[in-house]
Formats: C-alpha cells, sequence, structure tokens
C-alpha cells in the first residue's frame, strides 16, 4: 500500500485532501454511523414490536428520561464522581508509597510483594460487605473499598516504572553519593511517571466501579443508589440515563488521567 | 540496585510472613485486640467453613458452575469476534472505537438492568457477568492477532502461503501471549460479574452468602464465603496459566518469564 501510495503522491500534487476524507470517514464516521444505525435500529424495533417500556425502552424515551432528570442525574453522579477522585487520590498515595518501600527495601519487597499479587489475584469485589461493616454505610466505606480494589494497578506500575530506571542514572547517583532516598524522588519516580500513569488510568476504571458498587450495597445517595431506587420501581429509561450520565462523568476523569499523562511525557522526554 | 533474590527466599519468604501474619490476625483477635465483629479470626472462620460446608456446598456449587460457564461463553463469544474484527475491516472500523469505550465504561452499574431484562435465575447472572469479561478478551485478541511480526508475514508472502495459512500457522499462534493475558483478565471479572450479580439479585451462590451474613452481622461465616471465594479466584486463575504452559508448549515457545499475575484485573 505505501509504495503505490508514494508514487501516485509523487505525480499527483494534492492527494492528501482526499486521503485525509477517507481517515476521517474511517476514523469518525463509521464508528459514529454504526452507533446512530443501532440506536435506529432500537428505536424502530421498541417500537415495531411494541416492547413494554420494563423491559427496553426506546432510546428516544431514555433521551427524555435524561432531559427530565437531567438535574437530579447530575447531582448524584456529581457525588459518585466526587468519591471516585478521593479515591483514585487516595490509591495512588498508597500505591505509590507502597512501590517506594518495596524499591527501598529488598526484604520488604521479598516478604510482602507476593502477598500483594496474591491479593490481587482474588476477586476483591466479595468484599464490598465488609467495607460496610468496618466504616458504616457512607461515604467512607466506598471510599475504602474503592482504594482497596483500585490501587494495586498504580502499585505494579510504580514498580515496574522504578524498575525500569535507566541503570546508568541509578550508577550515576550512586557515584554522585546520592542517598537512596534522593535517587528515589528525584531519578527514579519522574522517569516512572509513564508507567504510573498506565497503572492510574486502569485505576480510574476500577475506582468508579469500586464507588458504584458500594454505593450499590450501601448508600443513601450516588449514582449507584440511583440506579438501585430506580431498578426497585422499574424504571428502566431512568437507570440507562443513569448509566450515560455516570459514563459521561467517568469518561472526563479517564480523559483528565490521560492528559496528565500526555502532558507529563511532554515535560519529561519532550 | 536489587540483585535477584534466590529462588528459596523469594518463596519461603512469603509463605512465613503470611503465615506469621495468620497468626498475629488470629492472636488479636482472640486477645481482643480487634472487636471480633470487625475481623473473624481465620481459624475460628476455617471451623465455621468446616461446620457450615453442607450448607454451603450447593452455594460453592453455583457460583463455580455460574463461573465457568460464564468464562467458556466469553471466551468463545470474545475470541471469536477477535478474529471476525481482525478479517473483516470496515467491521472493525465501525465497532472498534464502541468496544474501547465499553471497556472503560462503568459497567457494573448495568447489574440491576440484567435483572430486570432475564428474571431472577442463572440466565441474568451469567449474561451479566459474561458481558463484564467478553470486552478484554476480544480486544487482547484482537490486538494479539494484528501485532504478527511484518517480517514473518513477508516471508509467509513470499513462500506463497494461502491467507488461511498465514492466519492458522503465523498469527494465531503468535497471538496466544496475548489471547491468554485476556482470558486471565476475563477470568478474574467472569467471578467478579457473577458475585456482583449475586449481591444483587441474592439468590443463591456465595456473594449471597456474604450480603446474608453481612446483614445478620455474622462476621465468621463472612469470612468462609470470601475464603471459599479466594480459593475459587486463585484456583480458576492458576488453571487459565495452566492452559496457557500447556498451549505455549505445544507450540514450542520458551517459557522463560511468561507469567505475570500481576496483570490481573479486580
Amino acid at each position: 500500500m505505501s509504495a503505490e501510495a508514494f508514487s501516485a503522491n509523487a505525480i499527483q500534487a494534492p492527494r492528501w485532501r482526499n486521503a485525509l476524507l477517507r481517515g476521517f470517514a474511517s476514523d469518525v464516521m463509521f464508528p459514529l454511523g454504526f452507533i446512530a444505525t443501532c440506536l435506529g435500529m432500537l428505536e424502530i424495533l421498541s417500537l415495531m414490536l411494541a416492547v413494554p417500556e420494563v423491559l427496553f425502552p426506546a432510546p428516544s424515551r431514555v433521551a427524555i428520561a435524561f432531559f427530565a432528570n437531567a438535574s437530579t442525574l447530575c447531582y448524584h453522579a456529581g457525588l459518585t464522581i466526587l468519591q471516585v477522585v478521593i479515591a483514585l487520590a487516595i490509591s495512588l498515595a498508597i500505591g505509590v508509597a507502597l512501590a517506594a518501600i518495596f524499591t527501598l527495601s529488598r526484604v520488604i519487597n521479598d516478604l510482602f510483594a507476593p502477598l500483594f499479587v496474591l491479593l490481587q489475584i482474588i476477586p476483591k469485589i466479595a468484599l464490598a460487605p465488609l467495607f460496610v461493616v468496618w466504616f458504616g454505610p457512607g461515604s467512607l466505606s466506598h471510599l475504602g473499598f474503592a482504594a482497596c480494589l483500585s490501587f494495586f494497578p498504580i502499585l505494579a506500575g510504580a514498580r515496574a516504572g522504578f524498575e525500569e530506571t535507566s541503570v546508568d542514572a541509578v550508577r550515576l547517583c550512586y557515584a554522585l553519593r546520592a542517598s537512596s532516598w534522593q535517587t528515589l524522588i528525584h531519578v527514579k519516580l519522574p522517569m516512572a511517571l509513564p508507567q504510573l500513569f498506565v497503572g492510574a488510568k486502569v485505576s480510574t476504571t476500577l475506582c468508579i466501579i469500586g464507588v458504584v458498587l458500594g454505593e450499590f450495597v450501601s448508600a443513601q445517595a450516588g449514582i449507584g443508589w440511583y440506579i438501585v431506587q430506580a431498578a426497585a420501581l422499574s424504571q428502566t429509561a431512568n437507570i440507562l440515563a443513569a448509566l450515560i450520565v455516570l459514563s459521561l462523568f467517568g469518561l472526563v476523569v479517564y480523559g483528565l488521567v490521560a492528559a496528565g499523562e500526555i502532558m507529563v511525557r511532554r515535560r519529561l522526554f519532550g | 540496585m536489587h540483585k535477584r533474590s534466590s529462588k528459596a527466599r523469594r518463596v519461603l519468604l512469603p509463605l512465613l510472613n503470611c503465615l506469621f501474619l495468620v497468626l498475629l490476625w488470629q492472636y488479636a483477635v482472640t486477645h481482643r485486640w480487634i472487636s471480633p465483629l470487625t475481623l473473624a479470626a481465620p481459624f475460628e472462620a476455617a471451623k465455621v467453613a468446616a461446620d457450615s460446608f453442607a450448607v454451603m456446598a450447593p452455594h460453592i456449587l453455583a457460583t463455580i458452575y455460574a463461573t465457568l460457564l460464564t468464562f467458556m461463553l466469553s471466551s468463545l463469544g470474545g475470541i471469536v469476534l477477535g478474529m471476525l474484527l481482525m478479517h473483516w475491516r470496515s467491521f472493525r472500523l465501525a465497532v472498534y472505537p464502541s468496544l474501547v469505550m465499553f471497556q472503560l465504561l462503568p459497567k457494573i452499574a448495568l447489574a440491576p438492568l440484567f435483572v430486570v431484562w432475564f428474571g431472577v435465575n442463572i440466565l441474568s447472572r451469567l449474561a451479566f457477568a459474561g458481558f463484564i469479561a467478553f470486552f478484554p478478551i476480544v480486544l487482547a485478541t484482537l490486538e494479539g492477532l494484528r501485532a504478527t511480526d511484518p517480517l514473518l508475514l513477508n516471508l509467509c508472502r513470499s513462500v506463497r502461503a494461502s491467507p488461511t495459512q498465514i492466519f492458522w500457522q503465523v498469527r494465531l499462534p503468535y497471538a496466544v501471549p496475548l489471547i491468554m493475558s485476556g482470558l486471565k483478565v476475563g477470568m478474574t471479572l467472569a467471578i467478579t460479574g457473577v458475585i456482583v450479580s449475586e449481591f444483587v439479585t441474592a439468590q443463591s451462590g456465595l456473594g449471597y452468602i456474604i450480603l446474608f451474613a453481612s446483614s445478620n452481622l455474622q462476621i465468621d461465616l463472612m469470612f468462609a464465603a470470601l475464603g471459599w471465594i479466594s480459593l475459587i479466584g486463585l484456583a480458576f486463575y492458576g488453571a487459565v496459566l495452566l492452559l496457557e504452559r500447556i498451549i505455549l508448549m505445544r507450540l514450542g515457545a520458551p517459557l522463560r518469564g511468561l507469567s505475570r499475575p500481576g496483570e490481573a484485573a479486580p
């Protein structure tokens, strides 16, 4: 493909506009068209088959529910996302601190690192009710549960990053008599940032899952609570509208983390 | 800088540490440093697990059954769809962004909806857990199939291998490590999905036991159920690791530095 395109470009000058249009068509129009087609088919099907709204509301009904309840939904989703952000900050702190300890002390690393790997494989989601017992039915239990669920990818990312720091840089620090703490803060941590962000992106989705699940199990407010309430009242359109709001907010948080990653990469690595 | 610790050290130290922590935990609870309403003593929980085994057995089996079925369905569907996406370019262009978006969405929030759709039965659990476990498998399969070394593909074309031959003898074998890592994530997500749907429908299964025990403040029963869930999770994860080793061994791949258990999801 590349050879032909190249020679064609050499002969005929402004082919790029066509290529750009084609790229636009395949990258933007195809996916959007696919989603639009799916929604349209669902709408037509649910109208034609007269599916009861409890079972499957037509997309238009979901849109109506979305706009009718926009302020309530945004309030609950806002509460949830606030908890998500706090939980993410907590798990960042825990994850990086643990990774730093593991890097500084080989004994602690050998003692505890395998246990954390084991903990990671265990389905921790089952702990949700336990956190309610520990912290009571409030946002504290959601925060604890979400942090417990999501700190591991950050720990893994930070450890991978610390270990990948170039040997030469560490040797230079050693030659300059930098303490291992200084080496960690000034050399290893900046070098580990890209890996750390890879972990943080995974953690973001896990934080959202943790908070919402915590709200399923016990809450007085928040989008998880709203969904459970709507499910109890069989308001399927409201469930879907709540999910859309939650997804939008979640994508914003994820986007912010991804933007932070790009910024850090630019500043550190040009 | 860390040197690699010796193998005995890497295996024995964590085991001893684990034993020590369990004993410390037991001691702390029996001497009331920690209230037994917060953490059940490990040996008490083990005793409860042994005593209530007859009651728990059907719930354990229900969870195992649902998890296995979910895993099989979602891995079959995921791998087949991944292959389709690999072959059918316009389909891939249309669907891929939606798949990535679904991968990011908090799909857990849909659990109650699946109950509305499928009712309070195993079908809703299978559908929900499958829905959760499916996406990482598709994406990993697709990524693996597309990541074949171009040099290999060029070589195959120059010896006139047919596209079918290339697919079955080059692309698929080289995609196995990535597909298996997708399956590992899928396995943990399958268990997660099954337990969450047991939370929501609360009818049978270990998730139901946990919720039931927590509302009765029977912390030792809760820890017994948690222990079973952990065992099941570890066993299934180990089974996928074993499957990976067997497949790679049959393909004649080098086994060193293969398994990275840290990449699992929740």
